[in-house]
């Protein structure tokens, strides 16, 4: 493929993505403060970003796809649990990488 | 619910707040999405696009799944109509984040020019629409939008910085550390769905999370909206039992409205 078209490619790219945030900015501007509406769309929101998140947890691309899904599932496991106890982010992500990478040593 | 607005912003330091955003962003949050971009540029190369198209991708999408659609799907030999539904549906978050941010940051009533607004949600990324959820009314609206602009400035500085250097640094990391790397990055976005302020949030994630990957090997991209829409309702539907603390049914009186 040429360059033009890859540029192009980028253009629709941006433009996919940039006409959700413009109209969000319109909505945004306009809902009603602390209606139900609100509510429902940062529940929504939150809902559609542990969506896509799962997603690449459960059905990566790329490198990540040449792990095993229960490497991935005990680690994000491992996180969640010490999340919840300790509520400290540091301690959690430290837990899933020492999960992940141990059973990935164990593994070769 | 209305902690925020008792807040008073005249007794912050907007300006130290900001700097708190730009220092809270080192550590964790940078290099996460650093790591990602590098990630992204690895697969835009192999896709055959250039360095200013990988950094333009970055800064113009600013969207990790939608821009890692784009290159995967060009790779795969997708048409165009296909590549743009793909990146469109995978971003469709975006619109949401952004009102759900422009609230939470008082956005929507700044005395600001719309375009300005526009230029400051271009910011928004999942990374620091998450962040800046867990300190819901812990700082007032005024003062967490000061939070949100030094720690997104810093998130999307090192984002297009990371494509730029991951369009060559790929061959010096070594594949097992990137990997590891690209598979915690979704666990600590969704450690911070599980710190999120809100209850209804969390059980959102929940829901959310295990509905995706459910309908996924179905009905595709299209699982995310369904994921969304169907986990978030559920959520808003059952709010008075899940965090009864919060929704009580009693508590309909407008007594809140006079805010300011």
């Amino acid at each position: 493929m040429d360059n033009q078209s890859l540029w192009l490619l980028v253009g629709l790219a941006v433009v996919g993505t940039f006409s959700w945030r413009f109209l969000g900015v319109v909505i945004g501007d306009r809902i009603p403060k602390d209606s139900v509406w609100s509510i429902w769309i940062n529940a929504v929101a939150y809902a559609m970003v542990a969506g896509v998140m799962m997603l690449l947890v459960v059905f990566p691309t790329g490198l990540v796809a040449a792990s095993e899904m229960s490497w991935r599932l005990l680690a994000l496991l491992a996180a969640v649990l010490i999340m919840m106890w300790s509520r400290n982010m540091v301690v959690a992500i430290f837990a899933a990488v020492l999960v992940f990478a141990l059973m990935m040593a164990l593994a070769r | 619910m209305a902690d925020a607005s008792s807040l008073n912003p005249d007794l912050e330091d907007l300006a130290a707040l900001r700097r708190k955003g730009v220092v809270d962003a080192i550590g964790v949050p940078i290099f996460s999405i650093f790591a990602n971009m590098v990630g992204f540029s690895a697969i835009a190369r192999e896709a055959g696009f250039d360095i200013s198209q990988a950094m333009a991708t970055s800064a113009l999408v600013w969207g990790m799944p939608g821009q890692v659609a784009m290159a995967s799907l060009h790779m795969a030999g997708a048409s165009a109509l296909v590549v743009f539904t793909a990146v469109a549906l995978a971003n469709m978050r975006m619109l949401l984040m952004v009102v759900s941010g422009m609230d939470l940051t008082g956005l929507r009533d700044a005395p600001m020019a719309f375009w300005k607004k526009v230029a400051l949600m271009q910011m928004l990324a999942i990374t620091s629409w998450v962040h800046i959820g867990q300190f819901e009314g812990q700082y007032s609206k005024q003062g967490l939008l000061s939070y949100f602009i030094g720690f997104a400035a810093m998130v999307y500085l090192f984002g297009i910085l990371g494509t730029g250097l991951g369009y060559y640094v790929t061959e010096w990391v070594s594949d097992d550390v990137l990997m590891v790397i690209l598979a915690i990055t979704p666990m600590y976005i969704l450690m911070m769905v599980v710190n999120a302020r809100q209850l209804v949030n969390r059980y959102a994630g929940l829901f959310g999370g295990l509905l995706c990957p459910l309908t996924y090997p179905m009905i595709g991209e299209w699982g995310i909206m369904l994921g969304g829409i169907v986990g978030g309702s559920l959520v808003v539907l059952t709010r008075r039992w899940l965090d009864p603390k919060t929704y009580a049914p009693v508590k309909d009186t407008p007594k809140e409205a006079g805010h300011g």
